[in-house]
């Protein structure tokens, strides 16, 4: 090794803070495609690996639909993999990444969040991953650059859990934290090692010369009641992940890294702002929930901005939400029935979220999310007592 | 832009224990099309991530960007840096703001970072310098130079010496600009594409290409540049195979 990856506080953008955290993750092997507002990410891990400052062998490669097949080899032979994508490039992975979800392969994905077309955009919403949403597949969000490098590290420590075994995403928003510098504090190589040691792949999930019995991930089950107990087994996984997720973080991350870190990680799931004991909780994922921290800071409203998206933390948020009245939900992304999917997947769960829920959508098409359009919207939602099925659009003139 | 904020500014304000913030913020287009830039900088955490709409400090690095746009939103008695060579043009906008000047090009192509005639010459190290001069004016706090010198060594492998001497000539000879009411006659855009002169044999090139639709067809097929749409960012000069358009530095008479 000819260099070391940097350590201790820094300024950097959520592309580099990615192209970090899969440093310190030191997967065997990383794809790159690249795309806009991902490239970076691709860029800097080549560096890295050019300089022998991490072990992972590089490979450019044809297409992200080659990058998901290469590292579906990858993670069939027991190693570890990474790749970076946006938007498009994700959605050209789609037929291999439903592969690489049901056949139990840990692979973790860096996508920066970027508008699907059409129309071409390459500004932030979050339609592209959460396309994915029923997908075997993790989902988490990062509201900050910090966020962006811690959340890859915990893709892979939850992805490549002991019952878990599914593929994650680490999505964070094109520009707003792709392109923005902002501190981070980079942990030490050893503890990272520490908190994510060496892929220990799951024996069941193995090809044939690892383990002779059942490989069952690459071969065609004859007898359907195996290919069922498969399939229930992969909702097993997704539970067996939310179960993981609160214990592993919030008892080993704070234990590893303790205060180093610099903020609070809850249990997991999301991270909370304002007052958490007022009538109206704000639910948001991603970087607009730093903005909408600012507009609020003062006010009487409890912030939730949701790490996990998959598994959806229904019972934490329930329990959260309990005493809420209101629920207002900002979401970066539009559904056929006109909601946004947060508000969505909510409303799809009226026993566990009886109260009022108001939908604002937004941020298309490169749209400025000001302090004072969140400001609005949430003072609009507070004085109003018809929330109905309405889906108010942010900034929306008519 | 892009470099200087987070490749020099960011990074040397957390070196000195501020919380920062810096983004680029540009469309589809790409080289030489308008960029904006956001900086924050405090003693408490940053968490937004919006857009900065009424900035403490305004800077335009390139004079072919529309004076309004970079006006925009900056309160009376706030900061200007201007990047260029005829400052007396603006000194009526130090009327009602603290302006400052700089001519950042001179001092990039004095130290080998830019060639005279380079439409888009690097400036990053210049302006940074100019930024901290206005940065040490305001928070009466100096950065210290081995400081910045070990960022630049960071974030400029190449020519590291050259562009750490620009940004100390532009900290240097930064100046605040004279108010004064008359001069009267600060330009609407010193910068445009020419129309498509007699060499040009309607390929179309230019008219696909153009990302702002400011180059349309007539019947009899003549390319026409819409000025109020063109953002010069000169893909139809890079792409038009006859050479028939170019960038003019106008010396007209454009003034408000």
């Amino acid at each position: 090794m000819n260099g070391r990856l940097p350590f201790g506080p820094m300024v950097l953008t959520g592309n580099e803070a990615a192209a970090l955290a899969f440093g310190l993750a030191n997967p065997d092997a990383f794809g790159g495609y690249p795309i806009t507002p991902s490239t970076e990410v691709t860029e800097e891990i080549a560096e890295l690996a050019l300089k022998h400052i991490i072990d992972t062998t590089y490979r450019n490669l044809d297409s992200e639909l080659a990058s998901i097949a290469f590292g579906i080899g990858v993670s069939t032979a027991r190693g570890r993999y990474g790749t970076a994508t946006s938007s498009q490039g994700l959605a050209l992975m789609c037929e291999l990444l439903h592969w690489a979800s049901t056949a139990r392969l840990p692979i973790v994905i860096a996508n920066v969040n970027r508008s699907l077309g059409s129309p071409w955009s390459i500004h932030p919403d979050q339609s592209d991953s959460l396309l994915f949403r029923d997908m075997f597949l993790l989902q988490f969000y990062c509201k900050n650059v910090q966020e962006v490098l811690d959340m890859v590290l915990w893709a892979y420590r939850i992805a490549e859990g002991p019952g878990v075994s599914l593929p994650a995403l680490v999505c964070f928003d094109g520009f707003m934290l792709s392109h923005t510098a902002e501190n981070i504090i980079i942990p030490s190589k050893e503890k990272v090692l520490e908190f994510l040691p060496k892929r220990t792949p799951s024996e069941n999930f193995n090809l044939p010369q690892y383990r002779a019995d059942e490989p069952r991930n690459i071969s065609c089950p004859t007898d359907w009641m195996k290919h069922q107990a498969r399939k229930r087994s992969l909702v097993d996984a997704m539970q067996t992940a939310e179960g993981n997720i609160r214990h592993l973080v919030r008892r080993e991350w704070t234990q590893i890294f303790g205060g180093a870190m610099q903020y609070e990680v809850n249990d997991g799931f999301f991270s909370e702002a304002g007052n958490s004991q007022s009538d109206t909780a704000v639910i948001s994922m991603g970087a607009i929930a730093g903005t909408i921290e600012e507009a609020t800071r003062g006010e009487d409203i409890g912030l939730i901005s949701l790490r996990v998206f998959r598994p959806f933390p229904a019972k934490a948020l329930h329990a959260k939400l309990v005493h809420c009245k209101k629920i207002v939900v900002f979401d970066r992304s539009i559904l056929p029935s006109g909601e946004g999917i947060i508000a969505n997947e909510l409303r799809s769960r009226t026993a566990l979220f009886p109260q009022q829920i108001y939908g604002f959508v937004g941020g298309f098409g490169g749209q400025n999310l000001s302090e004072k359009d969140f400001l609005h919207e949430i003072r609009t939602a507070m004085n109003s007592d018809h929330p109905e099925a309405n889906t108010y659009w942010i900034g929306d003139k008519s | 832009m892009k470099m200087a904020l987070q490749k020099i500014v960011a990074p040397v304000l957390g070196e000195i224990g501020y919380f920062t913030q810096a983004f680029p913020f540009f469309g589809g287009e790409r080289r030489g099309a308008v960029v904006s830039g956001y900086l924050r900088f405090s003693t408490d955490k940053i968490t937004t991530h919006s857009f900065i709409t009424e900035p403490d400090i305004s800077i335009s690095f390139d004079e072919r960007i529309p004076f309004d746009a970079v006006t925009a939103g900056l309160p009376a008695g706030k900061f200007l840096l201007l990047n260029t060579a005829l400052p007396a043009r603006y000194a009526q906008a130090a009327m009602d703001r603290k302006v400052y000047t700089l001519n950042a090009k001179d001092i990039s192509v004095s130290h080998g970072i830019a060639k005279p005639e380079d439409p888009f010459p690097l400036i990053n190290s210049a302006m940074a310098g100019a930024f901290f001069k206005l940065f040490e004016y305001i928070t009466g706090r100096t950065v210290p130079d081995e400081l910045t010198r070990r960022i630049f060594e960071g974030a400029l492998p190449v020519k590291t010496d050259e562009n750490f001497l620009a940004f100390s000539d532009a900290k240097r000879l930064v100046q605040p600009l004279a108010a004064s009411e008359t001069p009267g006659e600060y330009p609407v855009s010193l910068f445009r594409v020419t129309q498509p002169n007699g060499l040009c044999t309607k390929c179309r090139l230019c008219y696909i290409f153009c990302s702002k639709r400011a180059i349309s067809l007539t019947d009899s097929e003549v390319h026409i540049i819409n000025e109020a749409k063109c953002n010069l960012c000169g893909v139809c000069i890079k792409l038009c195979p006859r050479n028939a358009i170019s960038f003019e530095t106008s010396e007209r008479e454009d003034t408000r």
